[in-house]
């Protein structure tokens, strides 16, 4: 047994009230083997993480029970102890592979820093080290990473000098807490290879920590499902995928998006339709250096036709930096675009006819604002009376099925889903005939997120609105989209219905894209 | 709020400034005697039943003078730096949210403004325009917004980029709607704390122009111009020059530790 944890309990005080984050677990880790541990968010699982390695802070935050590694209780080890596997024996890859490289310290400096924290040897051998560390991580060309700053490295990158520290001490344990979730879907599977190869050259466990189902299929060996701080269900990854016992495992498990092949809608000759754009072009350009001689051109948008019918919804698939966010804010006219035109249905872009909503449910609202000022502002902004925004608030608010009653709170009272839900409202209640989705489901637990998504399908339904649907996710695209636009470095290289983009995708892109969906 | 009234040190300026605001407002019912009625034969008796604080080299009642001055201290800190934030808080959210060419214009004109030495800028400006109270309330609130402007400006250069903002501008908003309903107000938490420093300030400025017979003029009475009165009978009567002395300093204390107080309340990163 490498590690062995037994009633595990962590508390923190914030304010004088006590919040259970771990409420007594206990599990178990062998040699060799992957354990995934899955929850959604604030369930305990990074906590857990945190406190193997000892990680929480001491302030505020009590532990007990016994993390027993190699035979020896880290709970109750002194720090000197602690370091001596901390970093070694067990090691840990982040979720954010931006904020847990130092910005000022090359990578490679940054990987020669873990060597030498734990072994004192000489700075060339480091360096070999430090290049053989990159070559096991199928890096391309470690000299190159070895000497580049973070900012410098794409998020891929980054994550592979992540791993690359988190094995140079050929850990017996390594704790990975989301370690592909920032990441692009093609990445993200070749970085889940990467940890299972070397997994099988260094003789190491894993510690998988995910809230993606998709992810545990292929990684793990063994399953423990955590929620509200509690294992409530564990076992074998096929006999949990296959025959979950408990309900919340039930729940969890289908609410996780699949392809599923469905047959579309045929769309109809005659229906009109509500945008259309034409050659769209859109160029940021980014001025470098002192005295700004350097410029970057960025071609975001690239002669994008398309054309979006009544009531319809339009996918647009692509990775980070494809330019899907950027056509979602020409196609609102946030953004002017450099060339093209943008027809709509109705007359003006602005003020009703066409709403957005973002990513983010916490940046989306106004902190300071109550729920009623945000969700009524469009009516604020065109003057409209009290009356009649009342109505239109008891009658939005019923829509996305929020509570009438909670209409005096500010958005740090709402949880994720909840907020999202106010920003939807906030589009609706000015009664728009185009939503831009901009990932309006990406940052939500997949319970919520298929709550969402429904609730997005029914008000579809219900008021014949159209969508433009923004996400990095097939899965959810195929759940929401009539049609598909798949997106590369601002061009879009494939537009067809939904069928023929998951049945017989035609560009070598879509393909790959199809292919490193789990 | 409550986090700003757990500080102690907090709770105990903001109660002096509490009860200067009394004093202030209420003048006229607490002092006995008329602050500027002169009465030689009466001139630098002790601190007594009578005259609470003594009297000056006029003979006039120095707790009447004092209260009145604070009323006067009072007024000018708040009005010259609510002025110095006003045009701050507006110069600064126009540089942040348009940028480019206005945003240049407007801090390089605040920078311009920072080259000066303040308190030799005000003196050379009184000494123009004729020193009385509402000159030097305006000199020192024309002269005060340009930290102001910074802070906001900053603030709102990392605020128009949320997505509420898009959303407010997707739904019709103006600039002024955006820049009044989300930006200002979302913004404001660090001006707020260089207002309270700015009161302390402003206040010490008054002081040392009335020092310098410059600010507010005999016989009105402010506490710098008593300390100047004082200065000539330090010999002979401690009190003049003492108690007035103390009013500055216990009263620039108890906003600094208020701003203080609201500094680290308004930071998320101290628990």
């Amino acid at each position: 047994m490498l590690l062995k944890i037994k009633n595990l309990k962590i508390q923190f005080t914030h304010d004088g009230k006590v919040m259970k984050a771990v409420d007594g677990i206990d599990f178990e880790i062998k040699e060799n083997e992957v354990v995934g541990l899955v929850g959604e968010s604030g369930s305990g699982k990074t906590v857990t993480a945190l406190s193997i390695m000892k990680l929480l802070p001491t302030k505020d935050c009590t532990t007990s029970g016994e993390i027993i590694f190699e035979g020896k209780d880290l709970a109750i080890s002194n720090e000197k102890e602690i370091r001596s596997v901390r970093g070694s024996k067990i090691t840990m890859v982040f979720q954010e592979p931006f904020t847990s490289l130092n910005p000022v310290m090359r990578a490679g400096e940054q990987i020669r820093e873990a060597i030498f924290a734990h072994r004192k040897i000489s700075k060339k051998e480091a360096e070999e080290k430090s290049i053989s560390l990159l070559e096991k991580v199928k890096i391309s060309d470690p000299h190159r990473i070895y000497d580049s700053y973070p900012h410098l490295l794409s998020g891929g990158e980054r994550q592979r000098v992540m791993i690359a520290m988190a094995i140079a001490m050929r850990p017996k344990l390594l704790i990975a807490d989301e370690p592909t979730t920032a990441l692009d879907v093609t990445i993200q599977s070749e970085i889940l290879e990467l940890l299972l190869g070397l997994k099988k050259d260094l003789n190491m466990s894993v510690l998988f920590i995910t809230h993606d189902f998709g992810i545990i299929n292929k990684v793990a060996d063994r399953v423990l499902v955590l929620n509200g701080g509690k294992i409530i269900e564990r076992g074998e990854k096929k006999d949990i995928l296959s025959a979950p016992k408990e309900d919340y495992t039930k729940k969890l498990l289908l609410a996780v998006p699949k392809i599923t092949f469905a047959p579309g809608k045929k769309e109809m000759p005659g229906e009109k339709s509500a945008i259309t754009a034409e050659k769209l072009n859109k160029t940021f350009i980014i001025e470098n250096g002192i005295f700004k001689k350097d410029e970057n051109r960025v071609c975001a948008v690239r002669d994008v036709n398309l054309e979006i019918k009544k009531g319809r919804t339009l996918g647009v698939v692509g990775e980070s930096g494809s330019g899907k966010t950027t056509l979602g804010k020409l196609l609102i006219g946030l953004l002017k675009p450099d060339s093209g035109s943008i027809r709509y249905s109705r007359k003006t872009a602005f003020a009703s006819g066409i709403q957005i909503v973002f990513q983010d449910p916490y940046s989306s609202l106004d902190p300071r604002m109550r729920m009623q000022d945000i969700v009524l502002e469009g009516l604020t902004i065109s003057g409209v009376n009290k009356e009649k925004k009342e109505s239109v608030l008891r009658d939005v608010l019923f829509k996305v099925h929020l509570n009438y009653k909670n209409r005096m709170k500010y958005p740090h009272q709402f949880s994720g889903g909840q907020r999202q839900r106010i920003a939807i409202a906030r589009a609706l209640a000015v009664n728009p005939e185009i939503l831009i989705l901009d990932e309006p489901v990406s940052s939500l637990d997949v319970i919520i997120q298929k709550e969402i998504l429904n609730l997005l399908r029914e008000l579809q339904k219900e008021f014949c609105l159209t969508y433009v649907f923004i996400s990095h996710d097939l899965r959810v695209v195929e759940y929401m989209a009539d049609n598909v636009a798949v997106m590369q470095k601002g061009e879009i290289v494939e537009l067809a219905s939904r069928d023929e983009i998951y049945r017989s995708p035609k560009h070598p892109y879509t393909k790959r894209l199809l292919s490193s969906v789990l | 709020m409550k986090k700003l009234f757990r500080n102690k040190l907090t709770v105990f300026g903001a109660g002096i400034i509490l009860f200067l605001l009394i004093v202030a407002i209420f003048a006229p019912q607490i002092s006995r005697y008329d602050p500027t009625y002169i009465d030689i034969k009466e001139a630098l008796l002790r601190p007594s039943a009578e005259h609470l604080l003594g009297t000056d080299s006029l003979g006039r009642d120095l707790f009447s003078r004092m209260v009145y001055a604070a009323r006067i201290a009072l007024l000018i800190g708040f009005v010259a730096v609510g002025l110095a934030a006003v045009i701050g808080v507006i110069l600064g959210s126009v540089a942040g949210y348009f940028g480019g060419k206005i945003d240049s214009l407007i801090m390089r004109f605040a920078d311009i403004m920072l080259c000066f030495p303040r308190f030799f800028l005000i003196l050379a400006v009184i000494a123009v325009v004729g020193p009385n109270i509402f000159n030097v309330m305006i000199i020192i609130g024309l002269t005060g917004w340009m930290g102001m402007a910074r802070l906001i400006r900053a603030e709102i250069l990392s605020l128009k980029i949320r997505d509420y903002v898009s959303a407010s501008r997707a739904l019709g908003a103006s600039d002024v709607f955006i820049i009044t309903r989300h930006l200002i107000p979302n913004g404001i938490g660090p001006v707020l704390v260089s207002f309270v420093f700015g009161v302390a300030g402003a206040i010490l400025t008054e002081a040392g122009l009335s020092f310098l017979g410059l600010g507010v003029q005999p016989p009105n009475p402010s506490w710098g111009n008593i300390l100047m009165e004082g200065k000539a009978v330090l010999g002979v009567a401690w009190w003049v020059i003492l108690f007035p002395g103390l009013a500055i300093l216990i009263t620039v204390l108890a906003f600094n530790l208020v701003g203080e107080g609201l500094r680290d309340s308004l930071n998320p990163k101290q628990g």
